[in-house]
């Protein structure tokens, strides 16, 4: 055997930790030779080396099916195991808690789930058995802890902590909110309140705007620069979606804005107009490609965030997405790891977009498919090849009768023939899960583990042979 | 003559007559010209300030500037919740009515704001130089310091010499001084920077040549001063001719008056801090030239106040407060209450308290939907009541289902879309095992645990202190006040108890009044509700000033058969009683938006021209409600009118509630 293959054959099942730095450059240059891990997720976070063994949804209950409690549902998403495509586990946490996002921390050994209704955040296992997470502890005093905040919503890893944001307040439940962090151990450490116009905490109000709103979170942590995004407040997102479209007052508790901090220190160091409710950030991984993504859901535009020549960073709207006056309503977003493409997923016509960006100022449309109705989430592999897609947007924002499907879908992405093929569906109603929402990737190569069932031993095998 | 005088002719004489005319820093020319108003007393009276309106003339646009001490601030952050006065200027301007005219008219402003505290603590006054080659931070500095010389002299000799103005070597710091206007000079670090910010202002500056066609050190340039509200609208703009300080604090206390700045609460430091309004002000939101004005959730911070007074001794306009025999008000039982109303852990799964949809600086309704949202986001098919005056009602609920606050509590905590307890029994086992509540019921209730009884009447007993009057309509009728109301309102009251027959249903009574009847009414907004048919289309917001239609298709693909309302017929069943809903009292109608039972009109002028229109006619639509045949002047009085009966005790009552921890689950 040669030394390569000897060392290929070592490595392919090790994780590899790698710090900001190597992610951005070391590991990057080397993308042809990884094969596959979210493209969405903190940049300090450990990474995957090899086919992801598991994707990790967070689901909402419904009243009504099956136990109506929300739960994290494990999914077998290895080819080689026996169970491919299927339901390998799942773990109910009890309640109706509006399960919205979950995110690793740092040493992806835990699972932080949230829940936008009761507050709770849900911490899961997933090392010591990537088959069966399990649920360890409950942060049920968020609320009260952090000063007030409603709605914990993204959790991102930073070396040894995660950083939360939120959407609301318990104050008015409308949409000034906070960034939250705990220790990896789940202590609460600090609150972050979004600038508002009497207390912009130093940051530079750019333009006619400063909500105070959250949503989503990115870091760059090579320019020291963490971005914010901005939704809407409880009273919005808990609400039926056809009432609030009827609800003048409630449509102008949007975001519009998006907050430049100072990633070390957490303050405000600018606060961008960018109208229309930008949600997710997508922030390009190459070392050189200082900027970000983001897609506002009620104006359907793709907005460029990027460094201005006076120091600072600046929004500036670079394409549409569909048509924006049918309101398309795009949600969730991925970032190819070369940063060449876009996946944008649109709600009401359960589409997803392929945008060339590598002209990040102008992006191009690439491929349009439908994949099914409400489609929301997309999680991407590293080598934009395999597309995972879930359905649930919020519990009462979902299509009602006929088009309230819920299912997770895997595509396969061949972007030599730009054709996208279905590998398998869920169907979460037949399930009866509930409303099928985020995913994360889980595998035992991340922990030096080995497969413990009987259904994916062939496949660990597999993994672990020379090919 | 008096000391003011004294003083205007010191600053006077100072600038002009004893120099032959000087600029700031000395530099002298000959002037002939006759002085301007601002120099003199006015010749003629200046308006009374709330008699009029000061319409808004257009967006204070944001600058980047540099103070005095050479730090880079922004007009935004420095005119945010301050009523400004922004002059454009440069210090050897030798123009009688130019510069000078202006620096003479802030000096006076200053002095008399001495004796008027609402001034002083909310006017500021910015002195933008356009010269910045000459006006230097450094230079200014030396004039802001001699500023605050010039005022602590002018409190002992009327002599100055303008040249004592910049003696500004010293760099003594000066602690801000509370009782006087806040008054700073800024430039900018060069001419790039500043002529945008002249160019966004609409100030014309030319520079003045010499006779070798070098320029001269001077500038040409109109005279305009800014009056800015903290909402960063220009209010007005004045010129030589009105540049006077009665004028422009009259001006100043008409916006204060539209803000609901109270005078006599000028002391009260912690309530003119008191924002009445959501903290995330949607003001002008339908325009694309709408800006942000939000408040911190950390600063929403208040000071309790003693309750109890509000139903010993209500305010004026309103009658003895009715109690019910078996439920005492007492200080215990309203502290009780309070917490209670603003624990969120009395709903099923610790998300919603009373004080959610009642929310305090929002009218104790909610402004920011139209119907209520309840447990898991489930719909209410109503608006939010305000609470406030609750205690005087004799029908409670829009369709008047309930009879007392007491017997009202139970029904939303138990309601499956409101805060869905299952059963009277889960929350009182809630409260007797929460640690904080410990000894609570017992002190209030002699010894009685939380019951099925006790929790209500301690609810009950907070709302029935929330009593509001006292407003500038009870101090001019009942008090006879006669300017607490301002014209436009008066005329507003006369077609309310006339043309319009407001009052046939909002009833005013001799010695009190309630604005309401205790009756309900059709008046057509409930059966438009469930009879019209469906548009298909809807023009739905999506940004600031940004519309699209969207499909009623796409609408109902999303949301849920919403629930039928058929209003007190729900109650009584009787076919007669379809539509109809109680009358709402119109105390602080102004502060509890959005109006009807569905929260479908949005603003008290929506509601105006709806019952001028003579609501929306049905087979049974009330006959006290037809076409009014209103001029637009006069639904403007209406809405005036309207306007005048807030109660002056809403900040204190806001305050109060800022005061109170919200109960949220909690380890401790």
């Amino acid at each position: 055997m040669k030394v390569t293959q000897f060392l290929k054959k070592k490595l392919k099942p090790t994780l590899r930790i790698l710090s900001p730095i190597l992610a951005s450059s070391v590991l990057f240059m080397a993308a042809p030779t990884v094969s596959a891990d979210e493209t969405c997720m903190s940049p300090y976070m450990a990474k995957i080396s090899g086919q992801e063994d598991f994707v990790y949804v967070w689901t909402l209950g419904v009243e009504g099916l099956g136990d109506g409690q929300d739960k994290l549902v494990t999914v077998s998403v290895n080819p080689e195991a026996d169970d491919y495509g299927k339901v390998r586990h799942v773990t109910s946490v009890g309640g109706r808690n509006e399960a919205h996002h979950s995110g690793f921390t740092d040493d992806r050994k835990y699972l932080w789930a949230g829940g936008l209704d009761t507050n709770k955040i849900f911490i899961f296992d997933v090392y010591s058995d990537p088959a069966k997470p399990t649920l360890v502890k409950t942060i049920d005093d968020f609320v009260s802890k952090t000063g007030g905040v409603v709605g914990p919503h993204t959790p991102y890893a930073l070396p040894g902590r995660m950083l939360w944001t939120a959407l609301s307040n318990n104050q008015d439940h409308g949409g000034r909110t906070a960034l939250v962090e705990y220790t990896n151990e789940g202590e609460y450490v600090d609150t972050y309140w979004i600038p508002t116009d009497d207390n912009l905490q130093g940051a530079e109000k750019t333009g006619q705007y400063a909500d105070g709103y959250g949503y989503d979170i990115q870091v760059l942590p090579r320019r020291n620069m963490m971005l914010t995004s901005s939704f809407t407040g409880w009273s919005n997102y808990m609400m039926d979606f056809g009432q609030m479209l009827q609800d003048k007052e409630a449509m102008k508790r949007f975001g519009n804005t998006m907050v430049v901090w100072d990633l070390h220190t957490r303050q405000p160091k600018q606060v961008l107009d960018v109208e229309g409710a930008p949600l997710e950030i997508r922030c390009a991984w190459g070392a050189e490609n200082n900027y970000c993504f983001t897609i506002t859901a009620l104006t359907a535009e793709i907005v460029l965030i990027e460094e201005d020549d006076k120091g600072g960073w600046k929004a500036e709207v670079v394409g549409t997405v569909a048509n924006p006056s049918d309101v398309p309503l795009p949600v969730d977003f991925s970032i190819s790891s070369d940063d060449s493409m876009i996946w944008v997923n649109t709600f009401m016509d359960g589409t997803t977009r392929g945008y060339d960006i590598t002209d990040p100022h102008n992006p191009k449309l690439a491929h349009e498919q439908y994949i099914g109705e409400q489609i929301n989430m997309v999680s991407s592999s590293w080598d934009n090849k395999r597309l995972y897609y879930t359905t649930s947007l919020l519990a009462n924002w979902d299509h009602k009768g006929e088009k309230d499907v819920q299912f997770m879908k895997l595509m396969h992405w061949d972007p030599e023939t730009k054709t996208m093929e279905e590998q398998f569906h869920i169907d979460f109603y037949k399930e009866k899960l509930g409303r099928a929402h985020q995913m994360r990737f889980g595998a035992y190569s991340l922990y030096g583990k080995q497969a413990k069932h009987e259904s994916d031993a062939d496949a660990q095998l597999a993994l672990t042979q020379e090919k | 003559m008096t000391h003011l005088k004294k003083i205007t002719l010191g600053i006077f004489f100072s600038i002009s007559l004893s120099t032959n005319v000087q600029s700031f820093d000395g530099a002298a020319g000959p002037q002939t010209i006759l002085p301007a108003p601002g120099y003199g007393e006015l010749d003629f009276e200046a308006p009374r300030a709330g008699s009029y309106k000061l319409p808004v003339l257009g967006y204070a646009k944001n600058a980047k500037v540099i103070d005095t001490n050479n730090e880079t601030v922004s007009y935004h952050e420095m005119f945010r919740g301050k009523y400004t006065l922004l002059n454009f200027m440069y210090t050897r301007c030798d123009d009688l009515n130019g510069c000078p005219l202006t620096h003479v008219v802030f000096s006076r402003i200053k002095e008399l704001a001495k004796q008027d505290p609402t001034v002083a603590q909310n006017l500021q006054m910015l002195s933008m130089s356009f010269d910045p080659t000459y006006d230097t931070p450094e230079h200014l500095k030396k004039l802001e310091s001699g500023l605050h010389d010039q005022h602590m002299d002018m409190d002992h000799s009327s002599g100055h010499d303008g040249h004592d103005m910049q003696h500004g070597d010293h760099q003594m710091h000066h602690e801000p001084e509370t009782d006087t206007v806040n008054w700073k000079y800024l430039t900018t670090h060069s001419e790039e920077e500043l002529f945008p910010i002249l160019d966004d202002y609409g100030q014309s500056v030319i520079p003045k040549s010499d006779d070798a066609g070098d320029d001269d050190g001077n500038f040409s340039h109109i005279l305009r001063v800014f009056l800015i509200d903290p909402d960063l609208k220009i209010r007005n703009i004045y010129s030589v001719s009105f540049l006077h300080p009665d004028i422009i604090i009259n001006d100043l206390k008409t916006l204060m008056m539209e803000y609901g700045v109270d005078e006599s609460n000028a002391q009260n430091q912690h309530l003119q801090n008191i924002r009445i309004g959501a903290g995330d002000s949607k003001a002008g939101y339908e325009s694309k030239n709408y800006i942000t004005n939000s408040l911190s959730i950390q600063n929403r911070q208040g000071k309790e106040t003693d309750l109890l007074k509000f139903v010993e001794n209500p305010p004026l306009g309103l009658p003895e407060v009715p109690v019910p025999a078996d439920n005492p008000v007492t200080e215990a039982k309203i502290k009780l209450g309070k917490k209670l109303f603003f624990d969120r852990r009395l709903s099923l799964n610790n998300t919603i308290s009373c004080a959610i949809c009642h929310v305090p600086e929002q009218g104790f309704t909610n402004h920011e939907i139209l119907t209520a949202v309840g447990f898991e986001g489930r719909s209410v098919k109503r608006n939010a009541p305000t609470i406030y005056n609750t205690a005087y009602f004799k029908k409670l609920f829009h369709d008047g289902r309930e009879t007392s606050l007491e017997h009202q509590v139970w029904q939303p905590m138990l309601a499956r879309n409101e805060m869905a307890n299952p059963s009277f029994g889960v929350v009182i086992e809630k409260l007797r095992n929460l640690e904080d509540y410990v000894g609570l019921f017992e002190a209030a209730f002699d010894g009685q645990q939380a019951s099925f009884e006790t929790i209500p009447k301690a609810i009950a007993s907070y709302e029935r202190t929330l009593n509001s009057a006292n407003s500038p309509f009870d101090r001019w009728y009942y008090g006879k006040e006669k300017d607490a109301m301002p014209p436009s309102a008066i005329r507003g009251f006369d077609l309310f108890a006339g043309k319009a027959q407001c009052i046939a249903c909002h009833t005013v009574t001799e010695k009190h009044a309630l604005f309401t009847d205790n009756s309900l009414h059709n008046t057509g907004i409930g059966w438009e509700r469930a009879m019209r048919k469906d548009p298909e289309s809807q023009r739905v917001q999506v940004a600031p000033g940004r519309y699209v239609n969207v499909k009623n298709d796409i609408i109902k693909s999303v949301g849920n058969q919403q629930e039928g309302d058929l209003g007190h017929y729900e109650v009584t069943q009787d076919p007669a009683d379809r539509w109809k809903y109680r009358t709402p009292s119109l105390r602080n109608v102004a502060l509890t938006a959005p109006y009807m039972h569905d929260g479908s009109l949005g603003t008290l002028e929506e509601v105006v021209t709806f019952y001028n229109e003579g609501g929306i006619k049905n087979e049974i639509q009330s006959p006290l409600i037809q076409p009014l045949n209103l001029t637009s002047a006069e639904m403007e009085d209406l809405v005036a009118f309207l306007k005048s009966l807030n109660g002056d005790n809403v900040a204190e009552i806001i305050s109060d509630s800022f005061a109170t921890p919200i109960g949220d689950h909690s380890k401790n």
